[in-house]
C-alpha cells in the first residue's frame, strides 16, 4: 500500500479511529485490505482481486486488538446486523433494520433424524428472504462511502432481490444479471422492485463471468459481489456471530451449511473463531460441513477424492441457488474442512424435495432447495456418525421458497442477452 | 491468425494503459506466449511456479472456458477474443 493510498483509505469514515479511540461512538473495526491467496497487502481499494496472484482480496481486521472495546451488553443492547457494527469493517447500509436471523431449538426435526441439540439459524425471516440482505448491506455500506449511484450484481435470483430492495430503499439504481431459466415469478418481483433485469444465456456462471468484464468496464457501479467483494463477504460474519449470541454467547461444537461460492460458510465459520479472539466466547473448535446438490458439488465431489483443490464443473441442479460450478472459496473450504474435523457432504438430487418436505413438516419453515440440501446433509451427517447425538449442531437455512408461482409474472426482463459485454453495453446504453 | 486479447484492469500497466490488444496465436498458450513477448510481464502475473494458470485467472476463449476444454492446448481461431477474467465473483 502506498503512503498516498494508506492516507486516502485511513481517512474514510470509520477507518479513521484506532483501536483504543472509538469516535463517533465506535462504528466500524479497524482493518486492511490483503490477499487471502498470498498475503500481499492491496495497493487499492478499487480492485478486489490480488495484484500480484489474482487472489481474492478482504478486509483482515485484529481480532484480538479489539478483546476488551467491546461487550456483551452493548451488543445486546444493539439492533439488527448493526448491533456488530465495532467489529464489522464497515458500517453496513440499513443495518439496524437487517439481520437478527433467529436461531431456532429444531426439537422435532431433530428427533427424527437423531441429534439431541440442533439448532437452525432461520435466514428465511430476513426481509428479502435470504441471508443476502446481510452481504449487500456491508457492500453498500461502502458504496455510500464511496459516493456510488448505481448498485448492480450477479445472481441466482436471492441476491438480485436482496440488491433490488436495498437500492431502491438507498435511492441507487440497481442493475441485476441473472441466468435467463430464472423463474419468471423472481423477475417479476426484481422489476417490480424498479431493477434493471438482464437475462443472461449460460445460467449463473455466464452471469456471473460477464459481472467480472462488466465490473472492470463500469468500475463506478457499485458491482456487490465482484468489485466491491471484499466488503460483501464481510456481511456473512454476521450470520455466524448471531449463532454464538443465540446460543447464549457460546461457539457449537459444528456448523452446517449450503456453499455456492462458499463464501457465505466460509466467513460465517470464520467469525465464530474471531468472536472467540475478541474474547466474547470462549475458544471451541467448531467443526465446518458444507452441503451440495449432487448436480452441482464441485467442492463436496473434491472433499471425496481426498484433493486440495476444487475442479469446475457445469451445474445441473433443482437448487438453482446455489448452482454455482466454480466456486471462489472451495479450495479454502476443503482445507477448513479438514482442519476443523468437518466435512463435505453430497445430496442426490431427488432427495432435495424430500428434505425440505421434512423441515416444513417436523418445523413449520419453508425453504427454497438449497435448505433441503442442508436437511439431507444432517440426516446423513447424524446417520453415519459424524455429528452426535449429544453435540452442539447448527444448521444455516440461507434461503425462503420462491413466491407462489400463482403470482402475476406478467413483468418479464428489461432485456435477454448473451454473455458479452458488448450485448450488455447496447442494452444499458438504449 | 490475428486474436483480441482482453486485459483485466491491473495488467494494463503491462499494456501501457489499453484494455485490448492484437497478437497472434492458434492456441491459448500461444496467444498469451505472444502476449508477454510484446508486453513483457503477462507470463510471470498469469503462471504460477509450475508452468500452471493460475488459481484465480480465468480465460475465455469467446464464451468458453478453456478449463473445459483442453486448457493451453484450446484451440484459438483466427479473428476471435481471448479474455482474461479475474475469478473472484460469484454469490
Amino acid at each position: 500500500m502506498s503512503p498516498s493510498d494508506r492516507a486516502r483509505w485511513l481517512s474514510a469514515p470509520g477507518l479513521a479511529c484506532g483501536v483504543a479511540v472509538r469516535c463517533n461512538g465506535g462504528v466500524s473495526a479497524p482493518s486492511e485490505l490483503v490477499c487471502r491467496a498470498c498475503g500481499t497487502p492491496s495497493a487499492t481499494a478499487e480492485v478486489q482481486y490480488c495484484a500480484a496472484c489474482f487472489g481474492p482480496v478482504e478486509l483482515r481486521t485484529d481480532w484480538a486488538a479489539l478483546a476488551g472495546t467491546v461487550d456483551r451488553a452493548a451488543i445486546d443492547a444493539g439492533r439488527g446486523m448493526a448491533r456488530w457494527s465495532p467489529l464489522l469493517a464497515v458500517e453496513p447500509l440499513g443495518g439496524d433494520a437487517l439481520g437478527d436471523a433467529p436461531l431456532v431449538r429444531a426439537e422435532a426435526l431433530g428427533e427424527q433424524i437423531g441429534l439431541g441439540s440442533l439448532w437452525l439459524l432461520d435466514e428465511t425471516r430476513s426481509p428479502s428472504g435470504s441471508f443476502k440482505d446481510r452481504v449487500v448491506a456491508t457492500a453498500l455500506g461502502e458504496a455510500r462511502r464511496r459516493a456510488m449511484t448505481v448498485a448492480a450484481c450477479a445472481s441466482t435470483g436471492n441476491l438480485a432481490r436482496a440488491l433490488a430492495i436495498a437500492a431502491r430503499r438507498a435511492g441507487m439504481a440497481a442493475v441485476v444479471l441473472v441466468p435467463d431459466d430464472l423463474e419468471p415469478v423472481r423477475i417479476a418481483g426484481l422489476v417490480a422492485e424498479r431493477a434493471t433485469v438482464i437475462a443472461v444465456r449460460g445460467g449463473y456462471d455466464g452471469a456471473n463471468r460477464l459481472a467480472s468484464e462488466a465490473a472492470m468496464a463500469r468500475d463506478d457501479w457499485a458491482w456487490v459481489n465482484v468489485g466491491l467483494r471484499p466488503w460483501y463477504v464481510e456481511g456473512a460474519r454476521t450470520s455466524g456471530w448471531d449463532v454464538a449470541r443465540g446460543l447464549g454467547w457460546r461457539l457449537p461444537d459444528h456448523v452446517v451449511g449450503p456453499l455456492a461460492s462458499g463464501s457465505y460458510l466460509r466467513l460465517a465459520h470464520d467469525a465464530l473463531g474471531a468472536l472467540a479472539a475478541t474474547g466474547l466466547v470462549d475458544e471451541h473448535r467448531v467443526a465446518l460441513h458444507g452441503a451440495q446438490p449432487a448436480g452441482c458439488a464441485p467442492v463436496a465431489l473434491a472433499w471425496v477424492e481426498g484433493a486440495t483443490a476444487v475442479r469446475p464443473v457445469r451445474p445441473s441442479t433443482i437448487a438453482h441457488s446455489v448452482a454455482m460450478g466454480d466456486p471462489t472459496d472451495g479450495d479454502d473450504l476443503l482445507a477448513i474442512a479438514r482442519a476443523t474435523g468437518g466435512s463435505m457432504v453430497v445430496v442426490p438430487e431427488e432427495e432435495i424435495l424430500a428434505g425440505v418436505d421434512l423441515l416444513a413438516a417436523t418445523e413449520g419453515i419453508a425453504v427454497e432447495p438449497a435448505g433441503g440440501v442442508v436437511v439431507r446433509a444432517l440426516a446423513q451427517l447424524a446417520k453415519s456418525g459424524v455429528l452426535r447425538a449429544d453435540e452442539v449442531v447448527v444448521a444455516c437455512l440461507t434461503g425462503a421458497p420462491s413466491p407462489d408461482s400463482g403470482a402475476s409474472a406478467a413483468a418479464g426482463p428489461t432485456a435477454t442477452i448473451d454473455p458479452t459485454l458488448e450485448a450488455l453495453e447496447a442494452v444499458l446504453t438504449e | 491468425m490475428s486474436v483480441t486479447v482482453r486485459v483485466p484492469t491491473t495488467l494494463r500497466t503491462l499494456t501501457g494503459g489499453e484494455s485490448e490488444v492484437a497478437v497472434e496465436g492458434a492456441t491459448v498458450g500461444e496467444v498469451l506466449s505472444a502476449l508477454d513477448a510484446a508486453h513483457p510481464g503477462f507470463v510471470e502475473k498469469l503462471f504460477d511456479d509450475e508452468g500452471k494458470l493460475r488459481r484465480f485467472v480465468n480465460v475465455f476463449v469467446a464464451d468458453d472456458d478453456v478449463r473445459f476444454q483442453q486448457g493451453l492446448d484450446t484451440p484459438v481461431p483466427d479473428g476471435e477474443t481471448l479474455s482474461i477474467i479475474p475469478a473472484v465473483a460469484g454469490g
